[in-house]
This record gives C-alpha cells, structure tokens and sequence, in this order.
C-alpha cells in the first residue's frame, strides 16, 4: 500500500469587498480628477489665450473670457520687433550641447560607479548626492569671477559648461541605477570576447541603455533650458540671450509700458518645445526621476 | 613585482572614466563655494576700488548687524516652510488621488508633469499676469463672486505678493512631489492594505499605520530637494516680484544677487554665500538623520 | 598541444568567505572535466576564474604552459557559454557569431567561412542569421551560444551550466548533441553543473566540488563505484545510496539485530562507522544467503519501472534504522516483513568522523590528476 497524505484543502473565506463606497468614490474621483488636470494647465492655458487677444481685449476690465477676435500681432511683434528666432536658436544651442556633454561624461562615470569598483567610490557618491541640493546662487558668485576673469562673458560656453555640469549629478544617478540592472552575464560574455571596457562601453552597453539615454538626455534638455539665472548673469548681449531671460525682459522694468501680448506670446513659445517633450516622453520623463529619486 | 592583476587594472580604468566628471563637478561646485570661504575674508568692494583687501571676519560682523540679510532670510523661511508644506500636503493628496485606477489616467500623469517640465522665468510671468492688480484673473474672478470691492494689489501689498509666490511655487511644484511620492505609494504591496483591512481596521487607519509609516522615506527626501531648492529660490521671485514690494519679499538669493550685481560687493557677496551656504548643510543634515532613521524602521517592520 | 592546469587555486573574498579553498586540476587535449557540485560549492567561481572573470587570490592557470593567472580573458584564447547564453541582444546572430573574431581583426571573408562552417555543424538555417536573439527560441538560442564559442576555434571550451534553462525533453536531446560535438574538437572542456546525470554522461572525467575544495577527481564510473567519501556517495546516484551510522564492535558493524563484518582490508576498524549502499545494490534475500538483514516495510513509492521500498530494520536495541531498497516494480508489498541481502562488494565504508572512505585510503589506485 502507497501512503497517501490526506487532507481537505482549507476552506479559505474572503470576506467580500465592500462596496458600499463605491458611488461615493465614483462621484468624488472624476471631480477631484478634473480639478487637478485644471489646476496644472490654467496660467499655460491662459497665457496661451492672452497671446491671441488683442491689446484692448488684454487690458479689458473686467476680464475678456470668451474675445470675440483675434490677432497673430503679438507673435508678429515678437520676431520683427525683437530677434525672436535668435533667442530660439540660442536656447536651443546651448541645451542641445550641455545635454550631450553631460551624457558624454557622465554615462562612462555612471558605467564606472555602477560596475567597476573604483577607489573612493563611496567619497564620489555622497559628493554627487551632496551636489544636487546646492541652489545655483552659492557657485553663481565663484563662477562670475572665472567668467570675468577668462573673458567668457557672453559666450556661450559660459552657460554650457554650468548646465554640463549641473545636470551630471541627476545623470550619473539616473544612469547608474539603470546600468546596475542590466544583467552581468551579457558584459563577461563581452570580455571573454575580447572587449575592453571602453569598447565594452561603447559596443554593447551603451547601445542596450538607449533608453535610458534619452530619458536623461530629456531631463538635461529641460534643465538647460529653464535655466535662469547664469543665463541672465553671463549673458549680456540681445542676440546671444535665452528665451527664459529675454522674455522676462520683454517687459522692462518700467510698470508702464508692459507688453502683456508680447510676453504671453514668448511664453507659449518658450514653452511648446517642452509642451511636446513632455507630451511624447512623458513615461520615459517619469522613469527617469523616479529612478533618479530612489536611488537617491 | 607581480604583473598587475585585472582587478587594479579595472580600478585604474574606472578613475579615468570617472576623472572627467568629477573633474567638472569639482570646478563648477567645490571651487566656487571654497572661493567663497576664502573671499568672504576680504573686502573687495567700490570702496577699494573692487581690489582685494583682506579684513578677517569683518564681513561676518557686519552680516549680524545687517537688517536686510536677516529680513530676507526670514522671508526666504516664510516662504519655503509654506511652500514646502502645501506641495507636501497637496501632493500627497493628488498622489493619492492618481493612485486609485481610473480612465484617462496618463493624459492626467502628463498634465501633471507640465507645471514642473516649464521655465520658472515664464511662469513666473504668467503668474505675475495673473495676479495682475488692473487686468489679473484673479481679482477679476474675486470681483465677479462679490467677494472683493475693490481690486487686490496682490505684488503691491508685502503679505499678499508672498502669498502670490507660495501660491505660484505651490502648483510649479506640487505635481511633481505629487509624482514622486505616487511613485512610493506604488511601491507599497496591496496585500498590506488588504490584511490591516479584514482586521477591521478603516482607511484612515489604513492611511496612518501603513501608508505614512512606508511613505516617510520618499517624504524624506522629497523633503529635502524641496526644502534646499526653495531656500535658493531666484527665478520665480526676480520675476514676479523682483524681492519687492519694498524688498518685502526679497529672498536670500536675491540679496546676495543684488549684493554682488548692482552693488558690487564681493567680499561681502562671499560672506552672505558662506552663511547661506552653512545654514543649508544644517538644515540638510538634520533631514537626513531623520531620513536614516526611518528608513530603519521600514525594514524592520514591512513584511 | 594545449593543456589546462590548475595548481592550487584560491579565491578569497573575506576571511569568512572563501569559495575557491584549493583546487588543482589537469585537463588535456580530448578531455571533457566536469566540475559537480551543489550551489555554492565553488564550481562557477573556479570557472570563471579560468575565464578571467574573477582572479584567483592564490594559486596558477596555465594554459598550454602559458600563465594566464593575471591576463585579460580575452587574450586567454577561451570561449565561453554562459548559463543565460549572454547574446548580445541588439547584434543580429550572424554578428553575435562574429564579434568575437571582429576584435581579433580576422578577415572578413574568414569570419564568413567559418560561420558557415559552424552555422552548417550546428544547424544554424541562414534564415536565422539576419535575426536577433529575441526573435530566436530558447533552443535556438543556446545553439547560437555554443556556435559563438565554436567559431573562436579556442584553445579551451569552458561552459557554465548551459542546458539547465532548457525544459527536460530539449535537454536530453541537446545534452546528446553537446557530447557528439565535444567529441569531435579536440580541446580541453571544462563543464559545470550541478546535475549528475549531465556529469556522468558527458565527462571523461568528474571533479566533485564541495565547500570549496576537490572532493574527489575520477573518471564518471569510479566516482559512482568508489565514492571517495561521505559526500560523493551521497551526492552521485540517484534515489541516494543508504548511509547508515553504525557503532563498531571490534570487526563488526552493529545494524539492528544484525552483525555486519568489515572487510578484511580496513585495517584499523573505527569505533564508528558509515555503510553505505545503493538502493538498487540491495537485493532480496535468497534462501543461500548468510548476510541478511531483517525489517519491516512502511513506505512503497512506485517509480515506474521500479518500488522505491523503504524498510525499517528490526532492533530489539529500539534503534530505528532505516534502508531502501529498489525493487523490481512486478511484485507488491505491503507493511510486512522482508528479508534482504547486502552483497559485502556493494558496500561502502566510511569513517562516521571523518567522511572519507576506509576502502580508499588503503587503496590508492586510480587518482587522477595533480
């Protein structure tokens, strides 16, 4: 005879989901739903609306909700007026480049934390995380002096060497929790190969982590180009001029001549590349922060 | 001698990957702040003639006694702790929120990213137009439910600009706490709620016992980047208010910026950048001795 | 030509983790060395430190008298399969297959023929050349695995546990494949694995690792027919072989009411001893047997082809000892007794303290190796 282990499985009793506060969530969530989607599109939408009016709608009081014309003079105004396009190009520029230099040196510093076990790698990592929480007023005094001294003023490596640098601590970070998680056995195989590490680097890890490059790379991309307050300081000249800090200067500090039609239209400008950015990367934009964040 | 081992030829490797950016970071961020120490020894101002003239801790004196540094960095407490604490609390709330599954729920994460992903210059334009005084919505909304007379002078009036600014910060950045502690919420395993619940205990309970306990880290750290990028604030004040009316909202960084820019005080510029500086790795250490702390707590009790 | 040593490879992490103790070993040209063992024992870190991938804190590599203890693994002229196949997931098959030789700087048309050559060998259709590892499935993968090895034509094949993401029927087939394709190259293999039945059918010769250290180093035969000690036994040899704890009594072992006599080569008798014997060397009592043990059935597993049938060995001591025995599956039982037979060739005797084998010791014949 087989001995057999007998036993009726246990009946396993789950209570039954409450459903009572089901309408009252039904009601509730939608409502506090659309309140949030309002309360994060209001002064975008609104601008985005002030750029269209006419002046006389602009200055109308009470306030035009529903105008009843429109006009392009604004946006018009904008290119002929003042050199719109340059300030396009310059933030561009100078995003672009910063983005690709902080990638450039902070994938391999990334690979080198995540993999490699370098001397002093605890020392690097806690003055990485340190870094990131310095507001950019304690080095804006010690970079104005090496800016003055190197006669960078208005050139654009004065800003593209700041933003390199600022944003290599949430690249590093970023990089290095994605790195960690790729799987060891592909980078053996690499070296059993015959890859040295930069080739290993370049040939196989890099190309397997595209997406997390580009995650990064929009995060820099953003950084660099709501940058402020370098931009206002290092940069002097009309046509070299970000649009965050030519747009903040369209007004002027004058309280009487403020063109409010202008500024709405620089801002919606200003801010549409982002708008789409965010638009079609908005998962990737939310990986890359969390993961930055965590790690952190 | 021994051929070097793969090992130490690994790790001489590693550092040239790494030399690169830390050489950067060390130029952009450790020399400007060991600068500053230095500086701040010395005065070099329009009175000598912008030459360096060392003076010990003479900056350090007249920063006690300077009325304007200590009313700006109350301002800047002002508005950081207000600030900190509604983005806090907001975004937890709409983390809460987004955290249930409902239709529509990435277009909502995208609108929720957009406040955070925009310029803080334009914004802070946007938000200066809002509360505009003649032709703001704000007051035009306020006028048409009857609740005011007469048109607020929201950036004229000190207490009402600072309000103005919280109210600016607070939707810049709430989305993104709001994103970052759902990240943590999601972390957090079902199964938790579902045995607190058939002990019977109510979602408030829930919320208390489970939720905060496992969230305190993330808060922790949102916390702190909260708290060190709200004490450097520049952007959005030097746009919306530019530190007035009448300096009342003039944040710390502000002053040393008008210090350094229009008044061409450097040495004393240093010395502000140095007490700025300290008050922060204070503040931040504090946030992270809490921080271990709870995290200890989070392994040891969660399942 | 070319010979694979190992002298007294140590790897030490922390004076509390050692996984590598001492190790050494010699593979020649032809031969397949299997390096067995449970997890942890130190099989994959000895492996890889062949590779490369790991440096041995004491201790030498040589390949074909070259010492190779602190090069690059790619200067080792070695090829590896990894557990996982490790195939570069964005590089089509075809320059999976290549990139090794690509660094090497072979001639393109060299790379082609010898693709072709290995591609044919292994089955390869040129239709799955253009594709990538995530199109291929897990069977074709690991063919890709080997292929890649294959085309380096190294100076030694090292493989780490490759068959054991397959399912059971695709392991059988490809483990019969790997054989034939061994066979036929002419380079030391080193193979590892913690499944026996890979070990002895593959292997020219076993190497059972455990805690670190060779526990025994012989061909697959006399690894399951003379088990150098405790755990060899135990580990070869599936159901387990029976190791019963027995005390001594001058020359004879005490197993419940019976009396088991040593073997006339163990000299000095312990006062504890192990027996050992395979459930399928136990037989059935015939009526001419002198040594008979006695028990009670209590358990009855069908295995198929055979009952798997656990007794219980009669004691008046009350010590309860139990044996299995594998039993031709034509006849049943039920909770009765039986008589059974332990043929004095087919037990193993062990010292109860140290594990090792008191036949051995006395015998030293077919160690092979350093």
């Amino acid at each position: 005879m087989t001995t057999i282990s007998n036993s009726q499985p246990i009946a396993t009793s789950q209570p039954s989901r409450h459903k009572p506060k089901m309408t009252w969530r039904s009601i509730l969530l939608p409502i506090a739903v659309v309140l949030v989607a309002l309360f994060c599109l209001a002064p975008v939408l609104w601008q985005l609306q002030t750029s269209f009016k006419v002046n006389q709608d602009i200055s109308a009081v009470p306030t035009v909700y529903f105008p009843t014309r429109y006009t392009l003079s604004h946006y018009i105004e904008l290119f002929t007026r003042r050199p719109f396009w340059r300030y396009i190009l310059n933030s561009a520029f100078v995003s672009i480049t910063s983005t690709a230099l902080s990638l450039a040196i902070g994938a391999p510093a990334a690979y080198a934390l995540a993999r490699l076990r370098p001397r002093g790698e605890k020392i690097v990592m806690a003055g990485i995380l340190i870094v990131t929480l310095f507001p950019g007023i304690l080095v804006f005094l010690g970079l104005l002096e090496i800016v003055q001294v190197l006669h960078l003023g208005n050139n654009y490596l004065s800003l593209i060497i700041p933003y390199t640098a600022i944003n290599l601590p949430l690249t590093i970070l970023v990089l290095r929790s994605f790195f960690q998680q790729l799987p060891k056995d592909l980078e053996d195989a690499a070296r059993v190969d015959g890859y040295t590490i930069v080739q290993m680097l370049t040939h196989i890890v890099l190309p397997m982590t595209l997406p997390a490059l580009v995650t990064t790379g929009i995060l820099t991309f953003i950084f660099a180009w709501n940058e402020f307050i370098f931009a206002l300081t290092f940069i002097t000249r009309e046509d070299l001029k970000t649009i965050p800090v030519a747009a903040a200067q369209l007004g002027g500090s004058s309280a009487f001549e403020i063109p409010f039609g202008p500024i709405a239209a620089a801002t919606v400008l200003g801010t549409l590349p982002l708008v789409l950015l965010v638009l079609f990367f908005q998962r990737k934009i939310v990986q890359g922060l969390t993961a930055g964040a965590v790690k952190g | 001698m021994a051929p070097l081992t793969l090992e130490q030829r690994d790790r001489r490797t590693a550092w040239m990957l790494l030399l690169p950016a830390v050489l950067l970071l060390l130029l952009v961020f450790a020399y400007p702040i060991g600068r500053a120490f230095w500086l701040s020894l010395f005065t070099k101002n329009l009175g000598t003639e912008l030459q360096a003239v060392f003076s010990g801790f003479t900056n350090y004196g007249r920063l006690i006694g300077d009325g304007r540094f200590w009313q700006s960095f109350w301002a800047t407490i002002v508005f950081t702790t207000s600030a900190v604490i509604l983005e806090l609390l907001l975004g937890l709330g709409i983390a809460l929120v987004l955290n249930q599954k409902f239709f529509g729920r990435d277009v909502v994460r995208t609108i929720a990213i957009l406040p955070w992903a925009l310029p803080t210059a334009l914004i802070g334009l946007a938000w200066a137009w809002i509360f505009n005084d003649q032709f703001g919505v704000v007051n035009d909304i306020l006028l048409r439910l009857g609740l005011i007379r007469n048109g607020i002078n929201w950036l004229g009036e000190p207490a009402l600009a600072m309000v103005a600014l919280v109210f600016a910060d607070v939707w810049k950045t709430t989305p993104f706490i709001s994103i970052l502690l759902l990240a943590g919420l999601q972390s957090i395993s079902p199964d938790l709620y579902e045995a607190y619940s058939i002990e019977g205990a109510s979602p408030w309970q829930s919320f208390r016992r489970i939720t905060l306990p496992l969230l305190m880290p993330q808060i922790l750290i949102a916390l702190l980047f909260r708290f060190a990028q709200s004490f450097g604030i520049f952007d959005l004040v030097a746009v919306m208010t530019g530190g007035g009316p009448g300096g009342a909202t003039e944040v710390v960084s502000l002053y040393i910026y008008s210090t350094v820019m229009r008044y061409l005080d450097f040495g004393y510029g240093a010395a502000l950048v140095v007490v700025t500086f300290s008050l922060l790795v204070i503040a931040v250490a504090i946030v992270s001795f809490l921080l271990s702390r709870s995290s200890h707590t989070k392994h040891s009790g969660a399942a | 030509m070319a010979r694979l040593e190992l002298k007294n490879l140590n790897k030490t992490y922390t004076p509390k983790v050692i996984p590598v103790k001492d190790v050494s070993i010699t593979v020649d040209d032809g031969e397949f060395l299997t390096l067995l063992g449970p997890s942890g024992c130190g099989k994959s870190t000895t492996l890889r430190m062949i590779a490369g991938l790991e440096q041995p804190t004491r201790g030498q590599i040589l390949i074909g008298d070259r010492d190779v203890t602190y090069a690059r693994p790619g200067d080792r002229n070695i090829a590896m399969v990894f557990q996982s196949y490790a195939l570069y997931p964005h590089l089509t098959v075809y320059d999976n297959l290549a990139a090794g030789l690509k660094l090497k700087k072979t001639s393109a048309d060299e790379i082609k023929r010898r693709i072709g050559e290995v591609s044919s060998f292994l089955g390869l259709d040129e239709s799955l050349m253009g594709r990538k590892p995530g199109q291929l499935s897990g069977g074709q993968r690991q063919r890709v695995a080997v292929g890649r090895a294959l085309v380096r034509r190294p100076t030694v094949f090292l493989l780490d546990e490759p068959l054991s993401n397959l399912d059971a029927l695709l392991r059988e087939h490809v483990r019969a494949d790997l054989k034939q394709l061994f066979a036929t190259q002419g380079v030391p293999v080193v193979y590892v694995t913690h499944d026996q039945t890979e070990a002895m059918t593959l292997s020219t010769k076993v190497a059972v690792l455990n805690n670190g250290c060779v526990q025994q180093l012989d061909a697959p035969q006399r690894i399951y027919s003379n088990p150098a000690n405790q755990f060899v036994a135990s580990f070869v040899g599936s159901p387990q072989m029976n190791l019963l704890t027995l005390r001594c009594q001058g020359r004879e072992a005490i197993l419940g009411d019976h009396r088991i006599p040593l073997p006339q080569q163990v000299s000095h008798p312990p006062q504890r001893v192990v027996l050992g014997i395979r459930p399928e060397d136990v037989e059935l009592a015939r009526s001419q047997e002198t040594q008979t043990v006695q028990g009670q059935v209590f358990l009855v597993e069908n295995l198929g082809m055979h009952n798997l049938v656990s007794v219980r060995i009669n004691s008046s001591q009350g010590e309860g000892t139990n044996l299995r025995v594998l039993l031709p599956a034509d006849q049943t039982w039920g909770h009765q007794e039986i008589t059974l037979a332990l043929p004095p060739a087919s037990i193993h005797w062990f010292d109860a303290d140290t594990g090792e084998s008191l036949l051995r010791s006395q015998r030293r014949e077919s160690l092979v190796g350093v």
